[in-house]
């Protein structure tokens, strides 16, 4: 085909830079040598691109990038965080933020049941000392330096009560008052008679008692169970807060932490046993088994929790974690049959299928059924291939064809281990083997 | 830092790195940035004119690359994604410095101070440039910082970075005859202010 110089002109940019086919662009410089004004156009671009290469190329800072790399690594990891985050269906508690002390205080003291007992209970010492106020001064005649006048403050700081008491209450009280004044009135007669002039009315030893009292109703007084469990939660570090906190939400039983609890509670938590148990066990699902190490590959594997945070992304998870205890305990065909159970359901995510997919060629290869692991690896190769332990399977169905006698297969997935590097001398040494 | 070896990344594309890198794999991350990270600074010099600033926004075309990494669908090619990225970056602080406030690179720096070129090479002037051949880079230089940003881009894009008429248009977001256009534009300009040294390019050549 013969091209004008319009069409050449037109054609002349891609030309220069590389951008048209071959065939086109023979036919262009065919057109270039029979034509002195096009031959001159083109001269004259080359000769200006000759020009532009001599351009100064600035390196690049010493150092640069360092910072870059870094917040690469955790941007990885954060993927890596992320897959595990949306592995359970029920979102992740919010994080609540920690009260301050005065807001524990008040949220402990304003609990109905405790503001009952207290104003049960300050109203019942404050009865008993009105009335032995009353005893002592009206049958009475205090010896001289009584420190009646120094006890006021002191009662009187025991506020009153500012609600009034249901109407049951109180005629408990009253009546229990009753007894308690009789009783009162009659052992204040003996001990003044006893003491003499160095007598100290029994209402202050009371009130300095009372303080003891309290705080020991307030230790006493036992939080909830989850409540025990939450404050325990307060104390732990925002990621093993978030951790629990998605565990119960997996488990169902997570609910938002109250901000209530007792300010000693927060000092010394008593976290109960099966608190205790409940993080170790949800800290045990999350690694990938470590156990397993029939080969030197599974040895020398990069960190493998991030496997199972690949995991996390199913719905139902009740059978992959059932599957993961069952390989743990190193009961295989148990684990073969939830992760199948498993991977047949409908809801379970894209991320998680490798790694079941994966558990279950490592259980049948591990109980010696190469025949069925080679099948699971397979599937695992061809439909996952950018599963990222794609190298340890490769490596681990190399070793189930090996030991099939499949030499070819075995050959072929060896060759693509090593590209590489980190696998690459186990690879050769397979492959001088087979 | 690196978890597989160079080899091994470099016979991936720069769409199956950036594939490994939504997955959590970091030294998929570093090779790209190691294969990128000159081009762009690079780019970035001729676009904003200093260095200092173009390592600078060279480091902010990475951040913005890490904290967008998820968002790649794999809808375009990765090189033309980090180059949009570098052109934005570019863009937006030429906006905010106002259209390049800062001194050109060959403008001198007082009345017996060298050229700008001179100060941030940051190397004593070696014999060569001393003689026509640093004289030939200054003119470049400035002939190319003198072209309007639009075909300023494009030149560089195309005859620096290798990139496509067709992927240059993606960047910068035209369509592709103007790109063609743009590209005239700029040789013609760049062949009036560098035609006497032609000659000499080529025996330099």
């Amino acid at each position: 085909m013969s091209y004008s110089c319009e069409k050449f002109n037109e054609l002349l940019l891609d030309l220069a830079y590389d951008e048209l086919d071959a065939e086109t662009a023979l036919d262009l410089m065919r057109h270039k040598d029979d034509c002195g004004e096009c031959q001159r156009a083109y001269a004259d671009l080359m000769g200006l691109r000759n020009v532009a290469k001599h351009i100064e190329t600035p390196p690049l800072p010493a150092h640069f990038g360092v910072d870059i790399l870094s917040l690469a690594q955790k941007k990885a990891a954060s993927f890596r965080g992320e897959e595990a985050s949306t592995f359970h269906t029920v979102p992740p508690a919010p994080v609540v933020p920690t009260p301050s002390i005065w807001e524990k205080i008040q949220s402990f003291v304003f609990r109905p049941a405790i503001l009952g007992a207290g104003v049960a209970l300050t109203a019942v010492v404050f009865g008993v000392i009105s009335l032995q106020q009353k005893s002592h001064t009206t049958m009475l005649e205090a010896p001289a330096g009584v420190p009646f006048e120094g006890a006021q403050p002191a009662i009187e700081r025991e506020a009153p009560p500012s609600a009034p008491l249901p109407p049951s209450e109180e005629s408990q009280i009253q009546s229990a008052d009753k007894s308690e004044v009789q009783a009162e009135t009659a052992k204040t007669v003996q001990r003044i008679q006893k003491a003499g002039p160095g007598y100290k009315p029994l209402y202050e030893e009371k009130s300095v008692a009372k303080g003891a009292i309290a705080s020991e109703t307030d230790e006493a007084a036992p939080l909830p169970q989850s409540d025990v469990s939450k404050s325990a939660d307060v104390q732990k570090n925002p990621a093993d807060l978030l951790r629990s906190k998605s565990t119960d939400a997996a488990t169902g039983s997570g609910a938002p932490a109250r901000k209530s609890a007792s300010p000693k509670k927060l000092a010394e938590p008593k976290v109960p046993a099966n608190a205790k148990k409940k993080k170790s066990s949800s800290l045990e699902t999350i690694p990938f088994p470590s156990q397993e190490a029939p080969s030197s590959a599974d040895k020398e594997a990069p960190a493998e929790e991030s496997t199972a945070d690949d995991a996390a992304e199913g719905n139902d998870t009740s059978d992959f974690n059932a599957g993961l205890a069952a390989y743990n305990r190193g009961d295989c065909s148990t684990a073969v049959h939830h992760f199948s159970t498993y991977l047949d359901h409908p809801s379970q995510s894209e991320g998680s299928v490798p790694v079941a997919t994966h558990y279950i060629a490592r259980c049948e290869k591990r109980t010696g059924r190469c025949g069925k692991a080679v099948i699971h690896y397979e599937q695992l190769l061809t439909k996952h291939p950018r599963y990222n332990k794609r190298s340890e399977a490769l490596y681990e169905a190399a070793a189930c064809h090996s030991k099939l006698g499949h030499t070819e297969k075995a050959q072929t997935l060896l060759e693509e281990l090593s590209l590489d590097p980190q696998w690459r001398a186990k690879a050769q040494k397979m492959l001088k083997k087979l | 830092m690196l978890q597989k070896g160079t080899l091994y990344m470099v016979r991936k594309t720069d769409e199956e790195l950036i594939a490994m890198f939504q997955t959590g794999d970091a030294a998929a991350f570093e090779a790209l940035f190691d294969k990128y990270k000159a081009p762009i600074y690079v780019f970035l010099v001729r676009q904003c004119g200093n260095r200092e600033i173009a390592a600078d926004l060279t480091q902010d075309v990475f951040t913005k690359l890490l904290n967008r990494a998820d968002t790649f669908r794999h809808q375009s090619k990765f090189s033309t994604w980090i180059y949009t990225i570098a052109r934005n970056t570019a863009m937006d602080h030429a906006r905010k410095s106002k259209h390049r406030n800062h001194a050109s690179l060959d403008a001198a720096a007082g009345d017996d101070g060298p050229a700008l070129i001179e100060k941030v090479s940051g190397n004593a002037p070696t014999p060569e440039r001393s003689s026509g051949a640093g004289e030939l880079q200054k003119a470049l230089a400035r002939a190319i910082d003198q072209l309007p940003q639009d075909q300023r881009e494009v030149f560089i894009l195309r005859e620096y970075h290798g990139m496509p008429f067709a992927e240059i248009a993606d960047v910068v977001d035209a369509k592709i005859g103007t790109v063609k256009s743009r590209m005239r534009y700029a040789l013609e300009a760049l062949r009036l202010e560098l035609h006497q040294y032609e000659e000499y390019a080529k025996e330099l050549s």
